[in-house]
């Protein structure tokens, strides 16, 4: 056949071509897996632990099952919002998720508190209209009261005394601003015995907002009638700031229910009577305070109420002892424990087969534990504090039940005790690492430890005091309970792709164990570009 | 159009049987028969033929050469070579000597091989390509970009090789052809935590249809397929599990671990073009039996979507039982293009 000449010309296209298509292969999409992830967290629910996934606007749940990790992403807002921050519920069955907008120019984002589920992933929205930074749980786990805490401003313009009130029963959000004195609210206090508190036939759920020098009372239960009204300014001391709170819920006693608080800063404990509001301006119930002062002297730092018989007593904690006041009277008598006290508690406890009350107080740094029984006490006479010395002085102190406590030594880190009042035993325990209090959790009888930076986790059975060790491949950053399932999970350092150990809590062995390594990246390249 | 010329001097003896005629030379036109005029010792040139000529039966040889000959001019655009004197082949020598019952001029001649300005190609029988090159695969989902980054294509080495042959005259040419590729791309941490890489490679098996529009001008069509192995990056770039600081300050129990093997299936389909230095560019002026070039295709390639898993690559010993994640599926089907270097036998 005949062939045509394949001229200069053509040669130079071809060359271009060719090095135009080599260079087409040095370029290309920019691609999303090069982004460094942003995760956060992890929050611990009762089966599961929740992780903030900030990169994919995601929250990731992982669920340790039978020796397996169950991975769940959970899509939350968009681009243009994101979650500040997550807490487990009180009784650890959900998480709650505070999502606000990303920065001023997202206009269009409403700030919710959102409620996940932790078994069956449900979300409930709330919108709270605020991006508060601060939440408190009642004890109940009914209500959530959302503010601004301390710190700064999340936006320019904010209204530092508004606040949210959820509840979690009906699903209603309230929005109020508290209406004080010109303080900001510092913190949000639910006394104990403030939920279902009887106010002159009326039960109401007590918050008390708290701001220096102030105080404001709010009825959850239907705050847009009893709302912030009840501020009153009680103390002559402009920084006045409330240590403690208690209630004293209304008896055969005294009538009236009553809120006590104290402060280092006064020598007094205030204490509020709620009474019914008369001549209101409206048709809503309303309620109000009668405010008195229980003289107690100067430096008492803990107060606790307790119903002697026939007499309603205030104990306030000061000195070396005890003083006993009661609240109707206001006669008082001390009970000296002979050694300094700080903090103490009440716990239920038998005294010749009936039921008592035993007052535990220690002092930070001391050597001794004292407890008093209070049962048909009376006066100071034939009162004698037991001491439970402890060999090294006094750390951090956890009331692990009504029985147990668990004290971290001052002066030893490796050292530990388990005080088992019911029992008068004492159980001095020694950990090849520092240990922290803050890691040791009671689940079935069994008091699970782990230290962060350290690759081992412990159980003590606190009926026999035996300890079981258990000791990871890898050193963990934090350890969680995660109860309804009885698992014990470490998440390991530098575990930035996701790096846990999963343990049988009642059985800790490395063959009961599974570790998980990269959950964070699964799935990972299953996302389309619009999810990312 | 400038034809390849193609040349081949063969030593010949004619017998005249009137004194005085013609040879063929001096009728200005003179054709070769492709017939074996040569001699054995000339075998090895193969004479190319004219299409259009007509072939001269050989003439028997009576008498012994007696005279050479020189050929008159050609004409215009002919040439003529004359032939060497004295020059022989042993075949006709032996022939030339026995005697003629008729007393004819015995002349020894030179045949000469007119090359036309038309073209006189070599045929092409078979035609054997031997390519190497390079390249760039870019998957078009993002999912592959896991392996490369913010680059979606990675480089690749090529090396096939190509048997085709010629439909009759039309100019096609279709053969099959198999080949190995291998990519393999630079290393890259998955969000800047996991160092995920695989090495392709590939062995393909084909079949071309192309089609010489100009002599080095080839365009093609290409239809393959085959097995990739997928394999994972080099031992010393895997990641470790655990880079924990144990209470001596050592590492804690490693764990290296890799990307899960796999073995897949491709179709590709591309179309191309073979540049190729034209044969009358080379020395042998009837046509070279080898060229050489480049090649330059683009096309899509067809792959399965598979698991990338992450595995351990060496289980440590007592260490606690780990799982592993699967990273999610690879869409690894996309636009691939190459570019190469060929050699071309035929």
């Amino acid at each position: 056949m005949n062939y045509r000449k394949f001229g200069t010309r053509s040669w130079r296209l071809a060359v271009s071509i060719f090095v135009g298509g080599a260079l087409s292969g040095c370029v290309g999409d920019s691609g999303y897996h090069d982004e460094s992830l942003n995760i956060v967290g992890p929050v611990a629910t009762d089966r599961s632990l929740v992780f903030n996934d900030k990169t994919h606007d995601e929250i990731l749940v992982a669920k340790p099952i039978a020796g397996t990790l169950e991975v769940t992403r959970i899509k939350i807002g968009n681009e243009s919002d994101e979650v500040s921050w997550m807490q487990p519920t009180v009784d650890r069955d959900g998480v709650l998720l505070m999502n606000i907008a990303t920065d001023a120019k997202q206009e269009n984002v409403v700030e919710q508190l959102i409620r996940v589920d932790s078994n069956t992933l449900v979300q409930t929205s709330y919108d709270v209209g605020a991006p508060f930074n601060a939440i408190k749980l009642s004890k109940d786990g009914r209500y959530g009261v959302l503010y601004f805490g301390e710190g700064l401003p999340s936006q320019p313009l904010q209204n530092v005394n508004q606040a949210a009130i959820v509840n979690f029963v009906d699903d209603s959000v309230h929005l109020i601003t508290v209406d004080g004195f010109g303080g900001s609210v510092r913190d949000v206090v639910f006394p104990e015995g403030g939920m279902g508190m009887d106010v002159a036939g009326v039960s109401r759920d007590i918050a008390v907002f708290v701001a220096v020098g102030e105080v404001v009372i709010v009825d959850l239960a239907d705050p847009e009638v009893n709302d912030t009204q009840v501020g009153f300014r009680f103390d002559t001391s402009a920084s006045f700031l409330p240590s403690h709170v208690l209630a004293r819920p209304s008896d055969d006693l005294i009538e009236v229910p009553a809120l006590f608080f104290v402060s280092s800063s006064d020598a007094d404990v205030t204490m509020l009577s709620l009474v019914e509001k008369l001549n209101g301006s409206d048709d809503g119930e309303r309620f109000t305070v009668q405010p008195g002062l229980l003289p107690v002297g100067l430096g008492t730092t803990d107060i606790e109420v307790y119903r002697g018989n026939d007499v309603p007593y205030l104990l306030s904690i000061r000195g070396y002892g005890v003083l006993f006041t009661n609240i109707t009277t206001q006669g008082s008598f001390f009970v000296d424990f002979g050694a300094p006290l700080e903090t103490s508690y009440l716990r239920a406890s038998e005294s010749n087969g009936a039921p008592s009350t035993e007052l535990v107080a220690w002092d930070y740094a001391g050597s001794s534990l004292h407890t008093l029984k209070l049962r048909n006490i009376e006066s100071a006479l034939g009162r004698t504090p037991q001491s439970i010395n402890i060999s090294s002085r006094i750390g951090d102190l956890t009331v692990l039940d009504d029985d147990r406590v668990l004290v971290a030594s001052y002066e030893n880190q490796f050292e530990f005790y388990i005080i088992d009042f019911e029992r008068d035993f004492f159980a001095p325990l020694t950990w090849g690492v520092p240990f922290d209090l803050k890691s040791a959790t009671v689940m079935n009888n069994q008091l699970l430890v782990g230290v962060p930076g350290h690759d081992r986790l412990g159980s003590i059975d606190l009926d026999t005091f035996d300890p079981t060790e258990i000791e990871l491949d890898s050193p963990f950053e934090s350890m969680h309970v995660l109860s309804a399932t009885g698992r014990l999970v470490a998440l390991h350092e530098g575990s930035s792709y996701g790096y846990l150990t999963d343990v049988d809590a009642r059985d800790l062995s490395r063959d009961g164990a599974s570790s998980h390594w990269g959950f964070f990246l699964g799935g990972d390249l299953d996302r389309n570009e619009e999810e990312n | 159009m400038i034809a390849s010329i193609s040349l081949v001097t063969s030593a010949l003896v004619f017998t005249f049987a009137p004194a005085g005629a013609p040879t063929t030379a001096e009728a200005g036109v003179v054709t070769v028969s492709p017939e074996p005029l040569v001699s054995a010792g000339e075998a090895a040139v193969a004479p190319v033929i004219s299409p259009d000529s007509q072939p001269i039966a050989p003439v028997e040889l009576n008498a012994p050469p007696a005279l050479a000959v020189a050929a008159p001019s050609a004409a215009p655009g002919v040439i003529v070579e004359p032939i060497v004197s004295g020059a022989q082949s042993p075949g006709t020598l032996g022939m030339a000597s026995e005697a003629s019952s008729v007393p004819v001029a015995q002349l020894e001649m030179a045949a000469t091989r007119v090359v036309e300005e038309e073209v006189i190609p070599h045929d092409i029988k078979w035609r054997l390509d031997l390519g190497v090159g390079g390249g760039s695969y870019a998957a078009l989902d993002e999912s592959y970009g896991v392996f490369t980054g913010e680059m979606t294509s990675v480089g690749r080495l090529d090396i096939d090789v190509g048997l085709s042959f010629p439909i009759g005259d039309s100019g096609l040419y279709l053969g099959g052809r198999v080949g190995y590729r291998m990519f393999e791309s630079g290393f890259y941490d998955v969000h800047g935590l996991f160092p995920a890489n695989y090495r392709q490679q590939e062995i393909s098996f084909g079949a071309r249809l192309g089609v010489a529009v100009l002599d080095g001008v080839e365009p093609y069509v290409d239809m393959a397929g085959g097995p990739t192995l997928w394999r994972s990056a080099r031992d010393e770039e895997v990641d470790l599990v655990s880079t924990g600081v144990d209470e001596l300050g050592g590492m804690s129990t490693l764990v290296p671990i890799a990307l899960a093997d796999r073995t897949l299936g491709f179709v590709k389909g591309t179309a191309g073009v073979q540049l190729y230095i034209p044969r009358h560019w080379l020395p042998r002026k009837e046509g070279s039996r080898v060229t050489a070039g480049i090649d330059v295709n683009v096309g899509y390639v067809w792959r399965p979507s598979f698991e990338v898993t992450v595995v351990e690559r060496e289980p440590v010993e007592g260490a606690i039982e780990t799982s592993l994640p699967t990273f999610g599926s690879v869409n690894a089907s996309g636009v691939t293009w190459s570019a190469g270097l060929f050699l071309r036998v035929m």
